[in-house]
């Protein structure tokens, strides 16, 4: 009896541990499991899909990406006093300042090349199609890597941990700077014919690729070259970075050919759609039709996926939300480089030779006959955006006696005691948050869709990250370092006639007037801060001198003339140039920020890993 | 009337005065037929008893017995019945007749019923004389003493072991509570787990005790026992009871304790041109404007006072109804009960329906039935302001809108003015559209119990079934807001909401709940033999959708337009679990107790393999004054209870930072998103290496204690020290460091130890004074955490070590730099030796801070920070308790003070930086300040300040953690304060209720503390200060019965 009691005891105990065991078996809602996914290209193209939304390091149309403008000399931070506002008033770049480890991306497009290699679920020609795609991505990641570190660990699979005894070989060391602008061009020549989607905006094809291997052996070429014309070139003995002056010749070349592969093919056009030269060049950003110019994108969609650099940076009049406007601001220093229609240097005239002040019937007459791309890049006084004109007066100038006295408030739309108008309704203001504090708003990418302004809407505005005008300027940069100076201007002139420049408006190249071209046709566009470091001037340029007029931020303010005594100029406007007064301290770049420094969690990980010079 | 006077006879009576002073009240035809009963009242053993009151039955006619013990009470008649009663003996009825004269004896048997009060435990009761663990006791008494919305506020300052912070007090706000600082305990109401929120929200009047179980008295609920349990208990019925119906109602008028006030216009402009001059040496500001707001009489130059907004009266409400009682097979408990709450800030509503309903009955000897339900409706409605938190807005209003700027254009309330922020003004509020949430619970619970015919075994099975909904329905709608422009009258549209915004969230949990249990109770003798054996299963799916659009008009609530759809969220989780429950009690002679228990238990939360454990506990006990030695000695008379505790368990802890899933490989769905030619496609992500080595934390404690009661529990109390100790706490082997270029992390494990220990007490004290009884009562709690030891650590050097390392640490400690003093000139900044911005100093004026230089390496950085307080986000360390009650015939009065010390607040934005967001400041930082003797004229001399001297632009030195900025917080509250009239029973009877009481009472009426020079209340834990601080409340109430 005993017994069958403890036997029965030890069934129901078992039985019940089991139905436990299986009551506690539950199903996870948002995983999907490695069979789920290798099965199914659809699945397949999602995790591309996560790849492709990771390839913006700087952030493109986020606040950090917008910011990066306001790191050098085109922008300026003018929203919120918080904590951006360190932008105006750091002492120097910090080292780790724009630092890119990203090795968990690297991991996961290693991962993909893995599992697309052997899964049998895909056809053979979607494997070389998903193959090349994912090498791709790979190549560019390397890019984004090799331009703010040097030379980095090549990392070309993915490691298994299974104990301490596996991380010996784990660790790998730096290539070379040399050897990795050397792998991104070779991968890219073995995949650029294996890559479809040749009429994607998106997804890599073989134009994309090219585009990539212009861009990548501009930069190795000119770093070949220009570094080693420092008076103490940057490098370290295994060559991590620094690349051999003799490289450069053969760079060029490869960018060249590869540029030259784009123009050929007849792919791609400069955008010439509208023949109102400054709304042609700012719809060239913002027109997601039939655009001939655009080679590869960020795309985004309403509703969906948006942004909101547009309810971030739109004139402070115009916004359409509570929060948000006037984050950034071109500066002067931009506006400057500008040139006139006649060849002439885009100084702004403010005052005659005798320091007179110059009078201007409106504000925006000062910026008459100006590069048009002027426009389409930065809203000025009195230009117009979405049909509206912006009001944009930091005072005004009241004749008493026998000198003026400058009068202003803090009062957005104020008016004087004249019943004219105080202070504009988009600033500038000297000390004020989401006001434009250079007297500029931005309007590349800006977005004139209603809506577009709000939060609850945004903007889908495409972020490019590629565009013909950059491939025709990388050719005439390697061209013109080739001494193939005709072919270079050739280029030149191509661009400066859809500008609005007549044809053939330059007939002399100089390195000086390539970089201009440069700096005015693809600002706010993530170049400046690359093409400075490349040059190897970005420490003269950001000499953090107080009243450089390369390091500190300028701003132009206009005022509003009050002298009925004088008919000829009660009314008119004059302007100011003045350092933007939220900047406080010049943009101070250090011999250590040419090359980034190595997160200290992986120089500690890894013993092979050397520092970056200065560091 | 009469009675009145009647009473007051009888007060005189005993100072020899009754024969004049009732000839001159009452008919003389009472006294002629009187009665005086003359005694002693004594103890069994003969102890003589003064203070003790003699009352005649059904009369206010009392007197008290002599220090001797002696008594005389005249009575109105020649026969009554006398009730005697003293504190810490059981009443006694003596019947007396007699002509003019009677002397009786009156001895009084010792009142043990304390300690026969039933404990409600883990899956059972006992006997306060019989518990062994550290379990606390809250009765419905003492819970519906304050007019509280929400339990967790009612048990504050209440229980020793209990921690309780009010950061957040709006309307439907509980308080964090824990039990002795350990982390969110269990909650289970009525034998059901279950969550903070349930609990909060139940009706106080329906709870009829709550336990909390403090150490391994806990461990029977095994793997979420860790942080303590707390039990609650709802009202039952009693068998053979007359219907009982009680009301319970009050209405009180709420306003906040504290809250940081803004500048004036007058400041407010004033500190602008000054901070411009401070910062940039010029102001577009000139003086004859800021002259000109100085003044503020001048049209256009006028302030306003944003804080005109809070209310001082907002009001709240409450009313019960209940009714409980029963026949010969069932009973039942029946309650409906409804609170409202306003919020100081108009169109802030919070509301509660509770819903409880109680049943049992019997078929046959043997079989109980029960039905439980608990349901409740709770609705918190406010306006529909931008942003997640709409109280977020109306608080920060009150520095955000600028004092220069007024809520209406041309202040006319048709046109709601545009200001610096119109999400803020207070004016836009009524246009602004809803929020409104509801949360529906249903708990039905049903029960039955068997009793076996073998004496003292029964066995009991209970299901559950949970529902719990929450509706949250926004709809922020369009407006605009206006400028008025005066030359040509008009009202200009000139900004407002052009972005609406539509959701609805619904979210539901289910739960079942599954339990059987064989319960076993026998006196054999001395011995005195218990046990319980169970098994439980529980399981919860969880679905949440979300539906989101952009509403093409105001005027349409509906949701249903497919081009209007902005977002869908759709989220589903399970989880499950179950547990063997068993424990076994043994008593000899109610004096050696043991209890021996636990539970197998089983979570879904880990990988097949790793789900089980076992989570066993043991406690002792001691009741040192049941043994003859003690009796014998003569100690028994003075200390007349002593039990010593002492209590080992083991439990667990899911709560170890890694999803439900982490074990799985695979892709994480719906990461990312990338329009690929033109189509939306969503992301998918690898999920890195799987957590498969990760389980439960282990949490041992060890608790002894003693209870006491000396003088028949006059004085009593308990006293309890207790040590957690948690290992396995989880994180990752850095002893092997993986190249970060393989991205592979390595998961956490089971590694790390901490313990928290402290102390805890708890006394009472009853007496009487004459008519007076009082009780007064304090309690405390010291509890804290330490780390003991972590995997491996590494430190580069002894600084590292110093600053960073966690090895047998206390855990909480803030970090930062000593401030010293304030640069008092721009010479002494020019010649200070020490850099203290890290700009050779270029960046400070007069009255900026100055730092310690601790390494005297001329610079001050991260290497000068030092402890400089404890954490200002968690419970304090040490929290205190004091209440009290007196009552004097109808009258009684209560109060409760609640106190912590130990805990620390940071100060950050709108409190510590001036022009914070581009917005006002409190007035504090904008007049305390070192400034310019004449603000426009920098080469004026400088005046000192408590703050430095005004910036727009944070200036990074001035704001660095330091004890400039840090506080170590002491306060104590008058929690409560409660004055209540009970109406005499002659009256009440006439008018047929049973009883009437009357009430008025008071929250949160003062706090001693030092931070009142920053306007905050010391609970709040927002370093801007922008908590919605608890309310300080006036109520008015009454409880009836019939």
């Amino acid at each position: 009896m005993r017994k069958l009691i403890n036997y029965i005891v030890q069934v129901v105990v078992l039985l019940s541990l089991l139905a436990c065991e299986k009551w506690l078996e539950r199903e996870p809602s948002e995983i999907l499991l490695d069979k789920e996914v290798w099965n199914d290209a659809k699945l397949a193209e999602s995790v591309l899909a996560n790849l492709y939304n990771r390839l913006d390091p700087q952030g493109g149309f986020t606040v950090a990406g917008f910011l990066a403008h306001t790191d050098v000399d085109e922008g300026m931070w003018s929203g919120g006093l918080g904590d951006n506002n360190n932008k105006n008033t750091r002492v120097n770049f910090p080292y780790n300042y724009r630092n890119y480890w990203s090795y968990d991306l690297v991991r996961d497009v290693n991962l993909f090349l893995e599992k697309v290699d052997a899964s049998n679920k895909f056809t053979a020609d979607e494997k070389v199609q998903l193959l090349a795609e994912g090498r791709f991505i790979r190549a560019y990641v390397y890019f984004l890597h090799v331009r703010a570190m040097g030379g980095i660990p090549l990392i070309l699979k993915t490691y298994i941990y299974n104990g301490p005894g596996d991380v010996e070989n784990m660790k790998v060391p730096r290539s070379t700077e040399a050897e990795v602008y050397e792998f991104i061009a070779k991968e890219i020549d073995e995949i650029k014919d294996k890559l479809e989607n040749a009429n994607s905006k998106t997804r890599a094809n073989k134009w994309i690729a090219l585009a990539l291997k212009s861009r990548a052996m501009l930069y190795a070429g000119s770093l070949a070259r220009y570094n080693n014309l420092m008076a103490s070139p940057i490098s370290t003995p295994g060559g991590e970075v620094g690349i051999p002056v003799d490289k450069a010749r053969v760079y060029y070349e490869e960018s060249l050919s590869a540029s030259r592969e784009i123009i050929e093919s007849g792919k791609y056009r400069l955008y010439n759609e509208n023949p109102d030269r400054s709304r042609n060049f700012y719809e060239l950003f913002t027109n997601k039709g039939a655009n001939p110019e655009v080679i590869w994108v960020h795309d985004f969609a309403v509703p969906g996926k948006n942004h909101t650099y547009t309810f971030e940076n739109i004139p402070r009049s115009m916004r359409e939300s509570a929060g948000g406007s006037s984050g950034l601001t071109p500066a002067l220093n931009l506006v400057e480089a500008f040139d006139y229609l006649d060849g002439n240097p885009g100084m702004l005239k403010v005052n005659d030779p005798d320091g007179e002040y110059i009078y201007y019937t409106n504000p925006e007459d000062i910026f008459a006959n100006k590069d048009p791309r002027l426009w389409g890049t930065v809203i000025y006084p009195g230009a117009t955006f979405s049909g509206k004109r912006v009001s944009m007066q930091a005072g005004v100038m009241e004749w008493v006696v026998d000198r003026y006295e400058r009068r202003q408030n803090n009062q957005l739309g104020s008016r004087f005691k004249d019943g004219g108008l105080l202070v504009g309704m988009d600033g500038p203001l000297p000390n004020a948050a989401n006001v434009t504090n250079t007297g500029f708003n931005i309007r590349k990418y800006l977005d004139s869709k209603a809506g577009a302004a709000q939060q609850g809407i945004g903007s889908d505005v495409w972020w490019i990250r590629f565009r013909y005008a950059e491939i025709i300027l990388n050719a005439a940069e390697a061209a013109f370092e080739l001494e193939q100076a005709e072919e270079a201007l050739n280029y030149i002139n191509q661009l400066r006639e859809r500008a609005g420049f007549g044809p053939n408006s330059l007939t002399v190249l100089t390195t000086e007037k390539i970089r201009q071209e440069r700096r005015v046709e693809l600002a706010f566009e993530e170049h400046r801060w690359w093409d400075l470091k490349r040059w190897r001037i970005a420490h003269e340029i950001f000499n953090g001198q107080d009243n450089s007029i390369t390091a500190e931020k300028w701003a132009l303010w206009p005022y509003r003339v009050v002298r009925p005594g004088d008919p000829d100029k009660h009314n008119k406007y004059v302007f100011e140039k003045r350092v933007a007064p939220r900047f406080t301290r010049p943009l101070f770049f250090r011999m250590g920020n040419y090359y980034a420094n190595i997160p200290q969690a992986a120089l500690n990980a890894n013993p092979l890993l050397v520092k970056n010079p200065f560091h | 009337m009469r009675m009145f006077k009647y009473y007051k006879a009888f007060i005189r009576c005993k100072k020899g005065y009754l024969l004049a002073v009732v000839c001159f009240f009452c008919l003389p035809s009472v006294w002629a037929q009187g009665l005086l009963v003359k005694g002693k009242v004594t103890s069994e053993v003969g102890e003589l008893l003064p203070g003790a009151s003699v009352r005649e039955m059904g009369t206010g006619n009392t007197v008290y017995s002599d220090k001797n013990g002696f008594f005389s009470l005249a009575i109105p008649d020649e026969n009554a019945t006398l009730v005697v009663t003293s504190i810490g003996f059981l009443p006694q009825e003596v019947t007396v007749t007699g002509k003019n004269e009677v002397t009786i004896n009156v001895i009084l048997k010792p009142d043990m019923r304390e300690l026969e009060e039933v404990v409600v435990v883990g899956y059972g009761e006992q006997t306060r004389a019989s518990v062994t663990g550290s379990v606390a006791t809250v009765n419905s008494d003492d819970l519906t003493n304050i007019p509280a919305p929400t339990v967790s506020q009612a048990l504050i300052g209440k229980v020793a072991g209990i921690t309780t912070r009010v950061t957040d007090g709006r309307p439907g706000a509980a308080a964090n509570m824990q039990i002795r600082n350990l982390g969110n305990p269990l909650y289970v109401i009525d034998g059901v787990q279950s969550g903070a929120e349930q609990f909060n929200q139940l009706g106080v009047d329906d709870i009829e005790n709550i336990s909390i179980l403090k150490d391994a008295s806990a461990a029977i609920y095994g793997l979420r026992a860790a942080n303590g349990v707390v039990l609650v208990t709802t009202k039952k019925g009693a068998l053979n009871q007359e219907n009982k119906v009680n009301v319970n109602t009050y209405y009180g008028w709420q306003s906040l304790t504290r809250f940081p006030k803004g500048a004036s216009a007058a400041d407010f402009v004033r500190a602008n041109a000054e901070a411009d001059i401070n910062e940039h040496g010029a102001t577009v500001w000139t003086p004859e404007e800021v002259a000109k707001w100085q003044k503020g009489t001048e049209e256009g130059y006028q302030g306003f006072d944003w804080s005109t907004y809070q209310r001082k009266n907002a009001p709240q409400s409450y009313i019960n109804f209940s009714t409980n009682g029963g026949g010969q097979k069932t009973n039942y408990y029946l309650s409906l009960s409804r609170l409202s709450q306003d919020a100081v800030y108009e169109g802030y509503n919070f509301s509660r329906m509770n819903l409880q309903s109680n049943i049992e009955t019997r078929i046959g000897n043997r079989l109980k039935l029960g039905l439980r339900m608990n349901g409740k409706v709770e609705n918190e409605d406010t306006p529909g302001l931008p942003g997640a938190d709409d109280y977020w807005q109306a608080l920060f209003g009150q520095l955000r809108n600028l004092p220069t700027e007024r809520p209406y254009a041309n202040d006319n309330p048709l046109y709601p003015a545009t200001n610096n922020n119109f999400a803020t003004n207070y004016a836009t509020f009524e246009y602004s559209g809803y929020s409104d949430k509801q949360r529906r619970t249903l708990q039905t619970t049903f029960d039955l119990e068997y009793k076996f015919p073998i004496t003292g075994l029964a066995i009991t099975a209970m299901y559950t079934y949970f529902y719990n909904n929450f509706l949250h329905d926004i709809f922020e709608k369009t407006y605009s807001t206006y400028t008025y422009d005066k030359i040509n009258n008009m009202y200009d549209v000139s900004g407002g909401q052009q972005n609406p915004f539509r959701t609805r969230k619904n979210a539901y949990v289910t739960d079942n709940i599954y339990r059987s249990q064989l319960n076993y109770k026998r006196e054999f003798g001395r011995h005195n033999v218990s046990g319980v054996l169970g098994m439980e299963a529980q399981e919860r799916t969880f679905k949440d959708f979300l539906v989101r659009s952009r509403p093409a008009t105001n005027y349409i609530d509906l949701i249903d337009q497919f081009n209007e759809l902005q977002d869908v969220i759709d989220i589903i989780e399970e989880n499950a679990r179950a547990g063997i429950i068993f424990r076994g009690n043994y008593a000899y002679d109610g004096r050696y107790l043991l209890e021996v228990g636990g539970r197998y238990d089983g979570s879904w939360r880990f990988p097949p393999g790793h789900r089980w454990g076992l989570f066993p506990s043991l406690s002792l006990g001691w009741r040192i004054s049941g043994e003859s030695f003690w009796k014998n000695s003569g100690l028994s008379d003075l200390i007349t209870h002593f039990k010593l505790r002492a209590s080992y368990g083991e439990m667990g802890d899911e709560g170890v930072g890694v999803g439900p899933f982490a074990y799985v490989p695979g892709y994480n769905w719906g990461v990312g998103t990338a329009i690929l030619d033109g189509a939306l496609v969503t992301g998918t992500v690898s999920r890195g290496m799987p957590v498969t080595t990760l389980s439960w934390i282990n949490s041992a404690i060890t608790n002894i204690g003693f209870d006491f009661s000396l003088w028949r529990g006059k004085l009593s109390g308990s006293v309890d020290a207790f040590k957690r100790r948690r290992t396995g706490l989880p994180s990752s082997r850095y002893d092997v460091l993986i190249p970060t270029e393989v991205a592979l992390t390595l998961p956490p494990e089971n590694l790390n130890a901490d313990e928290s220990k402290g102390v805890e007490s708890e006394l009472r004290f009853r007496s009487t004074i004459g008519r007076v009884n009082y009780t007064i009562g304090g309690n405390a709690t010291l509890a804290r955490t330490r780390n003991l030891y972590s995997y491996k650590p590494r430190f580069g050097n002894s600084w590292q070590y110093y600053r960073n390392s966690a090895e047998d640490r206390w855990q909480g400690i803030a970090w930062g730099y000593e401030y010293i003093g304030q640069f008092q000139s721009e010479e002494e900044i020019k010649s200070y030796p020490v850099d203290i911005d890290g700009q050779h100093n270029t960046t400070l004026l007069p009255g900026d801070l100055i730092y310690r230089d601790f390494n005297n390496d001329g610079v001050i950085n991260d290497l000068d920070m030092r402890p400089m307080g404890y954490s200002d986000t968690s419970q304090p360390c040490l929290s205190y308790g004091f209440h009290g009650r007196v009552s004097y015939k109808g009258i009684d009065f209560a109060f409760s003070l609640a106190g912590a010390s130990l805990q620390s607040r940071g100060r950050a934005a709108e409190i510590k930086l001036p022009f914070h967001n581009d917005a006002n400041s409190p007035s504090y930082l904008f007049n305390d300040r070192w400034h310019r003797a004449d603000i426009f004229d920098v080469n004026s001399s400088w005046v000192s300040g408590k703050y430095p001297a005004l910036r727009k632009t944070p200036v990074p030195s001035n704001n660095l953690p330091s004890t400039f900025w840090y506080t170590n917080i002491s306060y104590l509250r008058l929690r409560n304060a409660q004055l209540g009239y009970t109406l005499p029973k002659e009256i009440t009877e006439k008018l047929r209720f049973s009883r009437i009481r009357l009430y008025i009472n008071a929250t949160n009426l003062f706090s001693i503390d030092n931070v009142r020079s920053l306007q905050v209340d010391p609970e709040t834990q927002r370093g801007n200060g922008l908590d919605y601080p608890t309310h300080r409340i006036i109520n008015v109430g009454a409880n009836v019965n019939f």
